[in-house]
């Protein structure tokens, strides 16, 4: 498995590399702003929610897209195979794929994570993580609602964006793999308006616990948001192994 | 057991289309079968099929007793026509990328071989011309350890004075425990190393035969009796 995952690596190093100098120049021009006496118009505890959940969160998803895109291109094309012509079942294969973007995924949000930390010390008026702490521990008198929602409404977004990548994964192998292209289709439309309708509906839940108790929503919605992207990511790789191994033609 | 595969009722369908209808057959060891037919009589679909990267509609097929899964990919080389090496990759980390995955391949070998063709191991695989990746294929291709090799046209896109390298490389690893199964539509030029020969039309097995045997019955070449069953094709 760590070949397979290294493998992974050396073949999408530029994809991690995008992501590495998008989160660099992201801080760069914050820190940038900072020196001059700028801020973006936003400050405080918002902006380090906005910076620690959003950009990791818009990096990945067009660092998904990009993984995605040449993955599946890889497999329509018929080309550059090598990886299943190897003794690796098609679980392996797919779930290294997933190591890797997990994997790049954290060291993105680790990345992210500490250039925040250099700037909220370097720029306390800008924004600070102690704020997000202390805002979060003493039931955030400094979020508005409004905020809370916009949190919440990012969060929403960028895991539906993930699981419908992971969707339209899904339906992709699937209709290149067995000849029965309209159902495999119709279930696939199906999963893609499922999945996220119920991923919809829980947050629903956690908005009305928002107009009550910020700490809990907040608390609430990352839990969720973990267990299901993780859920959603884990089966999803499984029915792509299974198909790779027993029904794709390459 | 003397059977390196066998092969029994296989059936393989795209959509509707009919590519190998009810073939059943065996390849046993140390031979090599020279598989012919013109262009989409199924040779690559078989091949294919061996190599576990096709799964055929019904039959039974075995590699070494065993159904073809992951782990018979470990016994079979498969040489494909496509450039199946990624265009990001220097020849260098395909070169890594077979010894981390295939046990007993021989990194010297391939340096050797690519040696041999004139080739840069350091050159990326995108900034290669198609000859060049051909040899590069077969490079890689030919410094495995396995059971089973299989070529799908492997003298595509090689020069003149590389083809003698290509045959005699293939000559040189062929020993009682490895089997070949080549495909190539310049019949001539390599008909001498074939043991056995399969004729393939119209997803149908049309002659299964000893190489020596069907030249001494027909009175000809197997380039000539190519010519010969397929000249309406």
């Amino acid at each position: 498995m760590l070949k397979l995952v290294k493998y992974q690596f050396i073949k999408n190093k530029y994809a991690s590399l995008y992501a590495v100098v998008a989160v660099l120049l992201i801080y760069s021009g914050s820190f940038y702003d900072g020196i001059n006496g700028n801020n973006l118009g936003l400050s405080g505890v918002f902006t380090d929610l906005i910076a620690i959940i959003g950009i990791p969160s818009l990096i990945m998803f067009s660092f998904c897209i990009f993984y995605f895109i040449n993955f599946f291109g890889e497999i329509i094309n018929e080309k550059v195979y090598m990886i299943y012509m190897t003794p690796n079942s098609g679980y392996k294969v797919v779930y290294s794929g997933l190591l890797y973007i997990i994997l790049t995924f954290i060291f993105i949000f680790v990345l992210v994570l500490i250039l925040q930390g250099i700037y909220s010390l370097n720029f306390p008026e800008y924004s600070s993580i102690d704020a997000i702490l202390h805002a979060i521990e003493d039931q955030g008198v400094q979020i508005s609602i409004f905020e809370g929602l916009f949190i919440i409404f990012i969060i929403t977004f960028s895991l539906h964006v993930f699981i419908l990548i992971l969707c339209l994964t899904l339906c992709i192998i699937a209709d290149l793999t067995l000849d029965k292209g309209w159902f495999v289709s119709l279930m696939g439309l199906a999963t893609l308006f499922v999945i996220p309708e119920l991923y919809i509906r829980m947050i629903e839940v956690i908005v009305y616990y928002l107009l009550i108790n910020l700490k809990v929503s907040l608390i609430l919605c990352s839990s969720i948001t973990f267990g299901f992207i993780i859920i959603v990511a884990v089966i999803i790789a499984t029915v792509a192994g299974y198909l790779l191994e027993n029904k794709v033609n390459l | 057991m003397n059977n390196a595969i066998s092969m029994k009722n296989i059936t393989k369908k795209y959509n509707k289309k009919m590519v190998l209808d009810d073939i059943s057959i065996t390849f046993e060891k140390g031979k090599i079968y020279g598989l012919l037919g013109p262009n989409g009589s199924g040779k690559t679909t078989l091949m294919k099929l061996i190599a576990g990267l096709h799964r055929p509609n019904s039959g039974e097929l075995n590699i070494g007793g065993m159904g073809v899964s992951y782990q018979t990919k470990a016994k079979v080389a498969y040489l494909a026509t496509e450039n199946f090496l990624p265009g990001k990759f220097t020849l260098n980390q395909c070169i890594d990328f077979f010894e981390d995955m295939y046990p007993g391949f021989s990194k010297e070998k391939c340096c050797g071989l690519m040696n041999q063709f004139s080739i840069d191991p350091t050159a990326k695989v995108s900034k290669l011309s198609s000859g060049m990746v051909a040899k590069a294929k077969l490079a890689l291709i030919l410094s495995r350890d396995a059971e089973i090799y299989i070529f799908d046209e492997p003298l595509n896109g090689i020069d003149y004075i590389a083809k003698n390298t290509v045959i005699e490389s293939i000559v040189n690893i062929h020993n009682e425990n490895k089997t070949f199964i080549i495909t190539s539509h310049m019949v001539s030029e390599i008909e001498n190393v074939f043991d056995h020969v399969i004729l393939i039309k119209d997803a149908k097995i049309i002659v299964d035969a000893d190489a020596d045997d069907l030249r001494n019955d027909r009175g000809m070449s197997i380039a000539d009796i190519y010519v010969e069953e397929f000249k309406q094709c």
